[in-house]
């Protein structure tokens, strides 16, 4: 009886009335998927075996010429931009994590007030980028900045930042630590569902801070380490906004004049991967050699998410 | 023998072992005070770098430009001046960038929140052939970085005539945001089918079952996706830098930007007053929402 009813449902009247209802609901849906996925989708890869330079129509084929270009020197930049994306990745991904993992310690002390102290860590990654991009680049002005200011007060070297291809990458890490709050957050809230019992109970066999820390919470707290060490990377390879504005203002000159300076500058050293795309998408007009480069960062973001999921069973430990 | 301090016959004077116990106690006082302390200390030592940043952009805004200058440089402006925020608010195009700012966030917040629960529905409560597939799709949109599809976006844009007009930054919220699909799938799939049966056992069609049953017990979760939808594009640079070309259509964030390009950043003080004003929106937003925002963060991951 309830297996006749079973088929009966799953056969035609029901499942046509149900599947006409559901389109009604994914009609949106449908469309966006047309007209901004599949469509554009198909394009860049027709693109990516183009010299289409966004003029003439219908682009010329030239096969896997783009991808050639990246490696065989025709785009002498290319290297730089793998430099400079690969820093960021595996540099100053876990240098942001561990930092935002330390200040969530701090915040996770009992201490009264500290949810003043908590809105004071969240309240820096409200700040749009750009904001943020042009407060910096005051604050890590070579000659007036105040950061400057303060390391001549410790008689220490001032630096040139964003001025200067060495410091130009730390001081953007500075800036994206500076907005982390949303990654504090998410430590914290790791760090709070870590149960006090364990660590009590650690702490009655005699284990000191250093091994409560190291032995009971960080493993707890390996979920949440790698949820934001997936998120931080997949976004690294996609940083653009705070790269772009810095490196285009700082590099046109403090003079009045304005103009827009090296997307990426100075000397590259800020040439990221997405900002290479762009610039050479919508700058240099190589249409089709951007697109092509745009696949490789598909390809390259799928293989380093998939080699980080597929070793996290070795070292992320799940509370069964 | 040493608990007995507190007992009820307490003599007049302390014994030894009575004084022993009180001053083991006060010292266990301090040594607890001086904890707190050192704890605050250490907060306070470590929220100075976070705070004076933006101490530095209110100041800024009020200081003369000379004064900008100094050097050392000052922390009270001296005399306090609103002739920066006068510059920032007189950039050229500044009340155009405003209305396009609060145009472009307000359909992108009304637009993402409707159509994203609409797509949702189906995917949570009807049983249709193919659904699973579909939501495969919705996962990859997801996933995939967007610079594969945003080059040619931008010549189909192009194509149809939508440069130089509002809509490339607006229209693509009207299907739906692939994120918070999934989020308000995921918030759908925890009512009790047993509700939407009944509904439907009394021949109540899907539209209205959506309407009148679902939306009301999810009204969290669309806070939450207006919330952050808010936040996302009021913050955007990315997209509104690629797609608006025409000056009289730049939003705020790109404003200032293009301010600086035109400009040089010799004017500091102009330019720390508009990112100070470019900064007051979401804070405000963050003191009347911290609850939803804060558990949008923890619950989804969701960043801006």
């Amino acid at each position: 009886m309830a297996v006749s009813a079973q088929r009966a449902r799953g056969s035609s009247p029901e499942t046509w009335r149900n599947l006409r209802v559901a389109l009604v609901f994914l009609l949106p849906w449908l469309i966006g998927m047309l007209g901004l996925w599949l469509i554009p989708t198909g394009l860049s890869l027709y693109f990516s075996f183009t010299d289409y330079t966004g003029a003439i129509w219908p682009p010329h084929w030239i096969g896997l010429d783009n991808f050639r270009a990246m490696f065989d020197g025709t785009d002498p930049d290319f290297n730089t931009t793998l430099g400079v994306t690969a820093w960021w990745v595996f540099l100053s991904v876990p240098i942001g994590l561990a930092a935002s993992l330390g200040l969530a310690l701090l915040l996770n002390m009992r201490v009264r007030g500290i949810g003043i102290y908590r809105t004071i860590f969240f309240i820096p990654s409200l700040v749009p980028f750009v904001g943020s991009s042009l407060l910096f680049l005051w604050l890590l002005n070579p000659q007036y900045g105040l950061v400057n200011q303060f390391l001549g007060l410790m008689h220490l070297p001032q630096l040139g930042w964003f001025t200067d291809p060495t410091w130009a990458k730390p001081g953007l890490l500075l800036q994206s630590v500076w907005a982390s709050g949303a990654t504090i957050i998410i430590f914290l809230a790791g760090l709070q569902s870590v149960p006090e019992e364990l660590v009590e109970a650690a702490s009655l066999d005699g284990a000191g801070r250093l091994s409560r820390f190291w032995h009971v919470t960080l493993p707890l707290l390996t979920p949440t380490i790698f949820f934001n060490l997936i998120l931080g990377m997949i976004n690294a390879f996609q940083y653009f906004a705070q790269a772009f504005v810095v490196s285009t203002i700082a590099s046109a000159g403090a003079g009045s004049g304005g103009g827009s300076g090296e997307v990426g500058g100075p000397a590259g050293s800020t040439l990221f991967f997405s900002l290479h795309i762009y610039d050479q998408a919508f700058q240099q007009g190589n249409v089709g050699y951007a697109s092509a480069m745009a696949w490789g960062l598909v390809v390259v973001v799928a293989a380093i998410t998939l080699v980080v999921v597929g070793t996290s069973g070795r070292w992320v430990h799940y509370a069964s | 023998m040493l608990a007995r301090s507190g007992s009820n016959e307490a003599p007049l004077t302390e014994t030894p072992q009575q004084q022993r116990t009180a001053q083991l106690h006060r010292r266990a006082l301090q040594r607890q005070r001086a904890k707190v302390i050192g704890r605050h200390l250490l907060l306070v030592l470590v929220a100075l770098p976070f705070i004076i940043p933006f101490y530095w952009l209110l100041i800024s805004s009020f200081k003369t430009n000379a004064e900008l200058l100094n050097l050392p440089p000052t922390f009270w402006p001296h005399p306090w001046t609103l002739q920066d925020v006068r510059s920032a608010v007189g950039v050229s195009g500044f009340w155009d960038y405003v209305r396009n700012t609060a145009y472009i966030t307000l359909f992108n917040v009304i637009a993402t929140v409707v159509s994203s629960a609409i797509i949702a529905y189906p995917f949570a409560r009807i049983r249709f052939p193919g659904r699973d597939a579909m939501f495969v799709l919705v996962l990859i949109t997801l996933i995939l970085p967007p610079w594969t599809t945003l080059i040619p976006t931008y010549y189909l844009y192009k194509w149809i005539g939508w440069l130089g007009t509002l809509r490339p930054v607006t229209w693509p919220a009207l299907t739906g945001n692939s994120f918070f699909i999934f989020l308000l799938r995921q918030f759908m799939m925890t009512i009790p089918y047993d509700l939407s049966d009944a509904a439907r056992m009394d021949g109540c069609s899907d539209y209205r079952i959506f309407y009148h049953v679902i939306l009301p017990l999810i009204k969290p979760a669309l806070a939450t996706t207006a919330l952050f939808t808010f936040l996302w594009t009021y913050n955007d640079f990315f997209n509104p830098l690629i797609f608006l070309n025409d000056p009289s259509n730049y939003t705020l964030s790109l404003g200032v930007y293009q301010f600086v390009v035109n400009h040089g950043i010799a004017n500091t003080g102009a330019i720390m007053a508009y990112s100070l004003i470019l900064t007051v929106p979401p804070i405000i937003l963050f003191f009347f929402t911290q609850r939803t925002m804060i558990k949008g963060v923890t619950m989804s991951g969701l960043k801006f």
